[in-house]
């Protein structure tokens, strides 16, 4: 599904990614770990085109994406601070991606209304984004990004930040939403556990580069 | 820091893919700026200005009077604005109290006010044997600038850090010692730029030395406009207009050396102000009352005016204004249709022209930040300056635009443009670029992400900068008063006819005008005011930024 092939980005004099390789087949769930500053957001920026590579591959279902800019990929990704929209309600937030590819307004308010019921957020579509606690942010912002139907979903550090409980509840339900949409993760952490909780695969960030 | 703010901070974010956009984003207002600024400098430099014109103006005993004349109006100026800002400022520098945002607010009124309608309003409220006088034009430039005075110094008073005036105390200083070490290093870098910006402003007075006071009285503003449109001598007026931009380029370099090393003392959180002690509340009850009733006197002067004729109370200014009197040969209400109507144009060619401005300077990096110097280019030439170089190079063929109503609008967009920019850049910079990315992995177009993100969340700026360069195009008086047409005069060229003129029904209609006028500007100042267009961060846009 995603192939990530010699990988290389400079920051500065810094090569951040020194030939980074990883293969991620369709509905499977890869954590990268590594500690802070190595590098990990750095490799999710790459593939979404948010950065640019100095060489190497990304391919999608085979399709060569290295040059495409980021909005024709069909890469999602969920930031580590979520970055919701902070002028668009809930319901703006997650249907974004779909007014910008001109889905009708009734079906796009049943759409949101359909993925707000999946992260267990009904009637929240008309709250303000400034008003939601760090679990229910990153609900709407994982929402968000699912709506768009992506390829593969991106997650940097996608608990950090939260508290005990909150943290184990909304592990669970992301667990339980990716298994029921067969969704294609990579997602990047700092912390071993988080990292085999959430994906059947779990990589050192060290290993995937050739240098 | 993670990975992402770090990011950021790097040349190589989504909004590089946008950066292209830039440069040619810059294009329109930089030629704007070539054509109506620097074109029309360089015309009056080149060809209406030689050495015998130098010689002749500035060996001239009267050229070194007004010189001088400028100078020292504007030093007493600057001494009255602290003098009746000082309190205020101190009030909503150092408390926190119930109305603090609204005494702010009110105090700063004046800066936003024609300086035609404040000069009318003082004329209106000062007894005869002083309504054109010295102390008018003092007054006139003090009422002005308390806002001044208020926005700058204030911020840093309600910053300074008073943990160092405790250990100076537990040193052994006295209050006045602690004054002399502690407030002054911290407070000289606010007070200095004050009373730099104030300066520039009175040397350069021209409606009010204008109007108040009196026919023998001129600063170097005034007596370029009298040389190039009452004499016709050009190249004196040019020569002039460099000697004010030299003394003003003195003033803005010894300002900066003395505020270079001037962020001692300030916190760089934002701290709690105290509440007002009892002690102290009836000393706040009186600056503000005193404060407020200062700066609505002469508006209030203006309505009353407006509805007397000589000693006699009536509505026959109103009536002569509304039934299309004469004023030359503008009727006051055309005099109000061309004002809306060059208010209106100015506003929308002048917010496009600074969005695109703004936009470059903020996405250019280093280039970004020379572009924004040359965005601040209008605020070195005065109006009256910009006025006869505009009038001396689109004055044949296809383009002698002078007597074209919609030239007044071009010369507003420009006087206004600084403002619109400086407006404009820090919302701008206030967007997180990771709200960008954000969108470009929800399928957004560079185009799309500029409309959806950018522009949405500039839109109370955008909304301020309308309103600010509205209020600007109304009140602006310097530039129209040399291109303003007869038949097409604006509001404040009108009043100024007006009030030249003899006859006490006259004078009301000018009364009548400036009220109008006030209404207008006041309205505008509520839309600034009122939109928050310094568009803070959300909170989760911070949050990104601080790791």
């Amino acid at each position: 599904m995603l192939a990530v092939t010699d990988l290389r980005a400079r920051r500065g004099d810094n090569d951040v990614l020194r030939g980074v390789s990883l293969q991620v087949s369709r509905g499977e769930r890869v954590a990268v770990h590594g500690p802070s500053g190595c590098g990990k957001t750095t490799l999710l920026l790459a593939i979404a085109g948010l950065v640019p590579v100095t060489s190497g591959r990304v391919t999608l279902a085979g399709i060569d994406v290295t040059g495409m800019p980021t909005h024709r990929r069909g890469v999602g990704m969920v930031f580590q601070d979520d970055q919701l929209f902070p002028h668009f309600n809930v319901a703006e937030n997650v249907g974004y991606s779909l007014r910008v590819a001109g889905m009708p307004k009734n079906e796009r308010k049943q759409r949101v209304e359909g993925w707000l019921h999946q992260v267990g957020l009904i009637g929240f579509g008309a709250r303000s984004v400034d008003g939601l606690s760090g679990g229910e942010a990153k609900r709407v912002a994982l929402a968000r990004t699912l709506a768009a139907s992506p390829s593969v979903v991106l997650l940097d550090e996608p608990l950090t930040g939260l508290d005990d409980v909150l943290r184990d509840r909304l592990l669970n339900d992301l667990r339980a939403l990716f298994d029921e949409l067969q969704t294609t993760v990579v997602m990047v952490t700092h912390d071993r556990a988080e990292a085999a909780a959430l994906s059947h695969r779990a990589v050192e960030f060290d290993r995937l580069m050739r240098d | 820091m993670t990975e992402v703010a770090e990011s950021r901070s790097a040349p190589w974010s989504a909004t590089a893919s946008t950066r292209w956009s830039a440069p040619w984003s810059a294009l329109a207002p930089v030629a704007w700026l070539g054509v109506f600024v620097i074109l029309p400098m360089a015309t009056l430099l080149t060809t209406h200005v030689d050495a015998a014109d130098a010689t002749r103006v500035l060996s001239r005993a009267s050229t070194r009077e007004t010189l001088w004349f400028s100078v020292w109006q504007a030093v007493v100026s600057v001494l009255f604005a602290f003098a009746l800002a000082t309190p205020v400022t101190w009030l909503v520098g150092r408390h926190d109290f119930r109305g603090r945002r609204v005494l702010r607010s009110v105090a700063s009124i004046g800066f936003l006010l024609p300086s035609i309608v404040v000069s009318a309003g003082f004329l209106a409220l000062l007894p005869n044997d002083l309504d054109t006088s010295l102390f008018a034009v003092f007054i006139a430039h003090a009422y002005f600038n308390v806002a001044v005075v208020l926005r700058v110094v204030a911020p840093r008073l309600e910053s300074l850090d008073t943990r160092l005036m405790w250990a100076a105390r537990t040193l052994g200083a006295g209050p006045l010692r602690t004054v002399v070490s502690v407030w002054w290093p911290a407070l000289r870098g606010a007070i200095v730029s004050a009373g730099a910006v104030i300066f520039i402003y009175c040397f350069s007075s021209y409606a009010v030395v204008r109007t108040l006071g009196g026919p023998s009285r001129n600063t170097l503003e005034s007596d370029i406009a009298v040389r190039a449109y009452a004499i016709g001598d050009i190249g004196g007026a040019v020569v002039l207009s460099l000697l004010q931009i030299a003394t003003i380029v003195v003033v803005v370099l010894l300002g900066r050396r003395v505020t270079r090393d001037a962020n001692f003392g300030v916190r760089r959180t934002r701290v709690t102000l105290g509440r007002l002690a009892n002690s102290r509340k009836l000393i706040a009850r009186s600056i503000a009352i005193v404060t407020v009733g200062f700066v609505l006197a002469p508006l209030a002067a203006l309505a009353v005016s407006s509805l007397r004729v000589g000693e006699q109370w009536s509505i026959a200014g109103w009536r002569a204004v509304f039934s299309g009197g004469i004023i030359g040969s503008t009727s006051p209400l055309q005099a109000l249709w061309s004002s809306a109507r060059t208010a209106f144009v100015a506003s929308i060619f002048g917010v496009v022209l600074a969005v695109l401005m703004s936009h470059a300077v903020t996405r250019l990096g280093t280039r970004g930040r020379w572009l924004e110097v040359f965005a601040m280019l209008p605020l070195a030439v005065s109006p009256v300056t910009l006025g006869l170089g505009l009038i001396v190079t689109f004055d044949e063929h296809w383009y002698d635009w002078r007597s074209a109503w919609w030239f007044v609008a071009v010369v507003h967009t420009i006087v206004a443009f600084p403002l619109a920019v400086r407006v404009l850049v820090p919302s701008w910079r206030n967007v997180s670029p990771v709200l960008r990315d954000a969108a470009a992995v929800l399928g957004a177009s560079p185009a799309r992400r500029l409309l959806d993100i950018d522009l949405r969340l500039l839109r109370p700026a955008i909304v301020a900068a309308i309103a600010l360069i509205g209020a600007v195009s109304l009140g602006e008086f310097g530039a129209a008063s040399m291109l303003s047409r007869s038949g097409a005069e604006t509001l404040p060229v009108a009043i100024s006819r007006l009030l030249g003129r003899t006859g006490d029904v006259v004078r009301t209609q000018a009364f009548v005008l400036a009220t109008l006028l006030v209404v207008a500007c006041l309205a505008a100042l509520l839309v600034i005011d009122g939109t928050d267009w310094r568009t803070r961060p959300s909170r989760k846009a911070s949050r990104a930024r601080s790791h």
